[in-house]
Formats: structure tokens, sequence, C-alpha cells
């Protein structure tokens, strides 16, 4: 189980974050000031930091030099979102930046990003009556090879990382398709049909109303 | 052209004037001087000449003035003159030469000239040489002689000539030395000019620190001091102004922070709400958020529109009970202070307060939604009130957790606060104070803001009676 710690002295949005990543499977612990933090990174190991950078006690770049030598990727979550203030958090060695106010899909997004590339992503993920070897890029459903094109493959991962979450039709456009304007275009429709017909998940991706679809498992 | 060759030129060229034309005349006037001496004697001479030959034509008969004994004669009378520079002549009836006393012929129109008045002069050239003629007349036994005198004059025209050519060399060491001199002071004086110059350019080219050098208490030098300290001003200006910049930079951000953070808030638990199937619980609580953080930015809009509308900087100053203002500050706050067990006591007495209502108003639920904040349940919030001297006294304190006393001048700036975290939970963005800063200046009132950490703050507001205001109206 992949462990993140959250630091952020705003308790709502705090508490938004935790809601969200312990949905999509991730464990979290909450800081809410520098002091906090710098406590919880010495006590327990993490997978990766969610920091604010205007914290009481310690600020965030500073926290951030603490977490480098624990060999931990960071993320900035801040409502500085000059290109300065970015540019500077990357420099001094942040894994990505985010700024406030954000959408959930994109946090879930950046954090899957990273993860990935500390390999701490799961490569293999288990999922309902599937596995999906993401190196490979196969798909094993009761010990048969579900053969799925490209695109298919990467709206199945879409889902996957999303699971539980409505995913609206033109950002599942965006995703997978990296396309700016869906217009009148039916491929998500189309590729959703398909893709259920071939894993017989017809009451697992469900249709939702006026917003697009959503993996229940 | 520069002016210092301006003043050079103008000043040679005047003073070689003068002296030219002051020695010209001098010069001249010495010739004439002398020249008309020489008149003078010269008819004195020709006078006498005149007189002696004529007595001594009257001495002798008629019968015997034949032109030899008339020659012997006048030539006895010159010998008698005994003046060797003269050269004398007799003539006869028009141009007949009788005698003459030298070989010198000069021609002249005199005789023509002459009436039967005296004599008649004049300065001739004669090969190279200038001669001054007297002619007259004598009439002896009906028969017209003319005498004439005559002198070489030369001498005075020579004497003058020399004065002149001896000024012109004089002049042009004048010229020469006035010329340095003048160039000496005229560079002098414009030296000053030059270097004011000199540092005016380098202020404009960007250099604010370069001040002018003040050589003098003349007006140049008072010059080079009031640009030195229009320069001074200048940079204050300029500092006042990046300050001013910067302070609004800050606030901008500020602001942009405190507008974030409830926003993310809304539509992240929103986004939640349409996208997820949450459980009773969560959705309560998220709607909870959704509810609070909402809140907190209506309260920092109008509190950023009051801030706006106290710009304005005008308001009119109308009386208001103080009792009727702390009743209805009361009314406004009391279910926020109920809902945490904090009681509120006032004592206030009955006075006049002279202004806005709804200003004054926001003012006092600040002051009170801050001790409201600063306090733990079942805490305490005093207002009193009493009418002074110089108007009306108002105290607002409570027995909260107090600030440090080295905060205690930032809490006024915008965006300020002490304790982030507890500002925030209760819906706080650190605009509260400023504004009251506001509205206490517009009202020409004055306030002081005491506080000890762990025992509580109290807040104490003086408002200018009628006369003082009247006072700090003009």
């Amino acid at each position: 189980m992949i462990k993140i710690l959250i630091v952020e002295d705003e308790e709502p949005i705090n508490n938004l974050i935790r809601m969200n990543l312990t949905k999509a499977g991730y464990q979290c612990k909450c800081a809410f000031d520098g002091q906090e933090a710098a406590d919880m990174m010495a006590a327990e190991k993490f997978d990766l930091f969610l920091l604010d950078i205007m914290l009481p006690k310690i600020n965030g770049y500073e926290l951030l030099e603490y977490a480098q030598t624990l060999n931990t990727p960071v993320i900035f979550i801040t409502a500085m979102g000059t290109v300065e203030n970015k540019v500077k958090g990357l420099k001094k060695g942040a894994d990505d930046y985010i700024s406030k106010p954000f959408e959930i899909v994109e946090l879930l997004a950046r954090v899957e990003t990273v993860l990935r590339r500390y390999n701490k992503a799961e490569k293999i993920i288990k999922i309902l009556d599937i596995e999906v070897d993401t190196e490979s890029r196969t798909v094993m459903q009761n010990g048969q090879q579900v053969i799925l094109t490209l695109k298919e493959f990467e709206l199945l991962l879409l889902f996957i990382r999303n699971k539980n979450i409505a995913l609206y039709r033109d950002v599942i456009y965006e995703s997978v398709w990296e396309g700016e304007d869906m217009g009148e275009s039916r491929t998500v429709d189309l590729h959703v049909q398909r893709l259920k017909r071939k894993l017989h998940w017809e009451n697992k991706i469900v249709a939702v109303y006026k917003v697009g679809y959503r993996l229940e498992a | 052209m520069k002016f210092f060759w301006k003043i050079f030129f103008a000043f040679t060229a005047i003073i070689t004037m003068v002296f030219s034309v002051f020695g010209i005349w001098l010069i001249s006037q010495t010739f004439r001087n002398s020249l008309n001496k020489e008149i003078e004697e010269g008819n004195r001479e020709n006078r006498m000449f005149q007189f002696a030959f004529e007595v001594n034509m009257n001495s002798i008969s008629e019968n015997y003035r034949t032109e030899k004994i008339v020659r012997a004669l006048t030539e006895s009378v010159v010998n008698n003159l005994d003046k060797n520079e003269y050269s004398y002549k007799l003539y006869r009836d028009g141009r007949y030469l009788v005698y003459e006393n030298q070989e010198l012929r000069l021609e002249n129109g005199l005789i023509e000239k002459l009436t039967d008045a005296d004599c008649v002069y004049q300065v001739l050239e004669n090969a190279g040489k200038k001669y001054l003629i007297f002619i007259c007349k004598s009439v002896i036994g009906g028969r017209n002689y003319y005498l004439e005198s005559a002198k070489d004059i030369t001498d005075l025209y020579e004497e003058r000539n020399s004065f002149y050519s001896q000024y012109r060399v004089i002049m042009l060491c004048l010229v020469a030395v006035t010329g340095v001199v003048i160039f000496i002071v005229s560079r002098f004086l414009t030296r000053s000019v030059a270097s004011l110059s000199d540092t005016t350019k380098r202020f404009a080219a960007g250099d604010y620190g370069t001040r002018a050098e003040v050589y003098s208490e003349d007006e140049i030098g008072t010059l080079a001091q009031d640009f030195n300290i229009m320069a001074d001003n200048l940079i204050q200006k300029m500092d006042e102004l990046k300050d001013n910049a910067r302070k609004q930079e800050d606030f901008t951000a500020s602001f942009a922070h405190e507008l974030k953070t409830p926003l993310t808030s809304i539509v992240g638990y929103a986004d939640m709400l349409r996208t997820m199937d949450l459980d009773k619980d969560e959705t309560v609580e998220a709607a909870n958020y959704i509810y609070s953080q909402g809140k907190r930015l209506e309260s920092l809009s109008f509190k950023l529109l009051d801030l706006i509308v106290t710009q304005n900087e005008k308001i009119s100053y109308t009386p208001h009970s103080a009792r009727m203002l702390i009743a209805e500050a009361e009314r406004i706050t009391a279910k926020s202070l109920s809902d945490k067990k904090i009681t509120l006591y006032t004592d206030v007495e009955e006075g006049t307060v002279y202004g806005e209502k709804d200003l004054l108003l926001s003012l006092f639920v600040n002051l009170v939604d801050n001790a409201r904040k600063a306090l733990s349940p079942k805490g305490k919030i005093t207002i009193t009130g009493r009418t002074e001297e110089e108007g009306y006294r108002f105290a607002v304190c409570d027995d909260g957790c107090g600030m440090p006393e080295e905060e205690l001048h930032k809490v006024t700036e915008a965006f300020y606060m002490v304790d982030k975290s507890r500002s925030r939970k209760e819906g706080g963005a650190g605009l509260g104070l400023t504004l009251c800063s506001r509205i206490v200046a517009l009202h020409k009132a004055e306030w002081k803001i005491e506080s000890k950490m762990g025992e509580g703050t109290c807040v104490t507001l003086t408002f200018p009676g009628k006369e003082v205001l009247h006072e700090k109206e003009k």
C-alpha cells in the first residue's frame, strides 16, 4: 500500500486531498504545520510527500530539502502560482508542482506520474477480475489474454486510475486522445462500448447521466 | 554661442571701444588745444607785424613810399620781430610780392577771401609739411597791402601722429591683457555653472546619488544647493513610489492567496459530490466544508468592498448616540457570541459620536469579532464608553489569548494575521483591523491597541468632540 503524507495548514483542503487519495487507494497521513510534518517524516516511511509551501513553523522549501535526504519524491501544492514560484520550486528539486485551485483528477494523475517515475507504482494492477501489466501492456482475464487496441488500453488505465470517480466525456477525450475539442465526436462512447464488450464489463463501467462513465470497483 | 564666450567677447569689445574712443578724444583734444594756441600766437604775430608795418609806413610820407623803401622798412620790422620761425611776406595790390624773408611759396587763396575786415588764417600743406598762414590787409595811402605770416606747424601734427601710434600699441597690450583677465574671470564664473550642468546630466542619466558641489555663497551656490534639495526630494518620492508599488504587489498576492484557498475547497468538495458515490457522512462533510468556505469568501468580499469604499476619504459627520451604536453592534454579534458561549458586557455612558453609522457599526462589529476569535468558550468581552474632554472614548477589551508586543505594529497590515491557523479556522483573512484603521482615520479619531500574551487585548478609541472636529476639518 502506498503511503502519502499530506502537509497543508488549511484543514478543509488537507481533508479534501486525504478523502480523494484514500478513495483512490492510497494510505494517507496528515500534518498541519512544518514541525509536525518534519516529525512525521522522521518517524515513518512514506512513498510521497504532498507539501504546501506557506506553512507555519517550517516552510515547504525547507521540508523539501529534508525530504530529498530521505530520497522521497515531493509534489508542491500551493496558491502561489506564478511562473517564478513554479520555477523556484522545481529548481529546488520538487518532482512536480500543482497550484490551487486544482481539479482532483489532475492531482491524482500527477501523483501517479511521480510514483511511476520512482518505480513505486504497481506494475501489475489487479482489479476486479483482471490483471493489467503496465509494462508489457497486456491484460489477463481468467487466465486468458484480452486483446485491446492502444486507445482501449489507455482508456482502461484511465478508468482504473480513477475508479469510482465519474469521468466527464471531454476529460476522457483529453486524457486518452490528447485532443482539445471533442466536438460532436462519438469516439469516446464507441471506445467505451467496445471496451465493455471485450472485458464483459457491462455492469462495471456504468454510464453516468449527463456526465460520462464510471468504473465501479 | 556659449555664455562664457559671450561674456568674453562682450567685455573685451566694450573695453576696447571705450578706451579707443577715450584715447582718440584725449589726443585730438590735446592737439586741438595746441593748434589753437598756435593760431592765437600766429594771430598776435600777424597783428604785430601789421601794426609795426602800419606805424612805420605812416611815419613816411606818401612820396617816399617807393617799393625799395617799403621793402627795407618791412625788413627792418621783420628783424625787430625777431622770430625765426615765421616767414613774412608783403603783397601789394593783390599778388605782387614786395618782400619776403624766406623763400617759401605757399599757394593759397586767402587773399581772395579777405574782406575788408581783419585777418584770415588757414592751415596748408606744402611738400609734406604743414603751415599756419595768417594774412591781413592794410590800406595805406590808398594802396592795399597784404601782410602774410606763416609758421611751420608740422611738429604739431607729427606729435599727434606719434601719440596715435603709441596709443595704438598701448591699446593692443590693453586688449591682450583685458582679454586674458576676462577669459580667466568668466571661466571662473561659468565653471560652477558648468559643474552644476554636469551634475544635472549625470543625475538625469540615472546616477541618483550624485549631488552638486557648492563652491560659493552667491546665486550660483544657492542654485547648486537648491538642486541638491530637489534631488533629495526626488529620491524620496521615488522610494515612496517604489514602496507603494511593492505594497500594492504584496496586497494583490495576499488577496489572491486568500481567494484561492477557500475556492479550492469549494470546487474540490463539489467535484467530489458530482463525480463520486459518497455515503451519507461523507456527503454531509463535503457540504459543510462547501458552506463554511463559502461563508469565508463572503466575509472576505464584504471586507474588501468596505476597504474600497473607505478609500474615498469623504464621510459626513452626523451625530449618533454612543449607546445606540453599541446596542446595535451587540445585536449584530449576538448569535456568533452565544454560539461560542461568550458574554459581552457593556457599560456605555450617553454621548455623541460624529460620523457615518454603517462604518462605525462595522468598526465595532469587527473589534467584537476579533475578540471573539481570540477567546475560548465562556470568555468575556467588555465594552465601555465615556464622554471625555476631547470627545468620546470607547474601550473594547477581552481576556483572550492576546498578541505578542512585537507583532502589534503589524496587525493593521492587510492580510496580516498573528495566529494564522486560529484566524483561518474562525474564517478570518487578516483584513479586519486594516478596515478598522481606515474607519478610525476617516472619523479623525485616535486609537490604541494594547495586548499581552495569555492575558488579553484592549482597544481604546477616542472620537473627537464637536469643536475638535471643526478644528481638525480645517
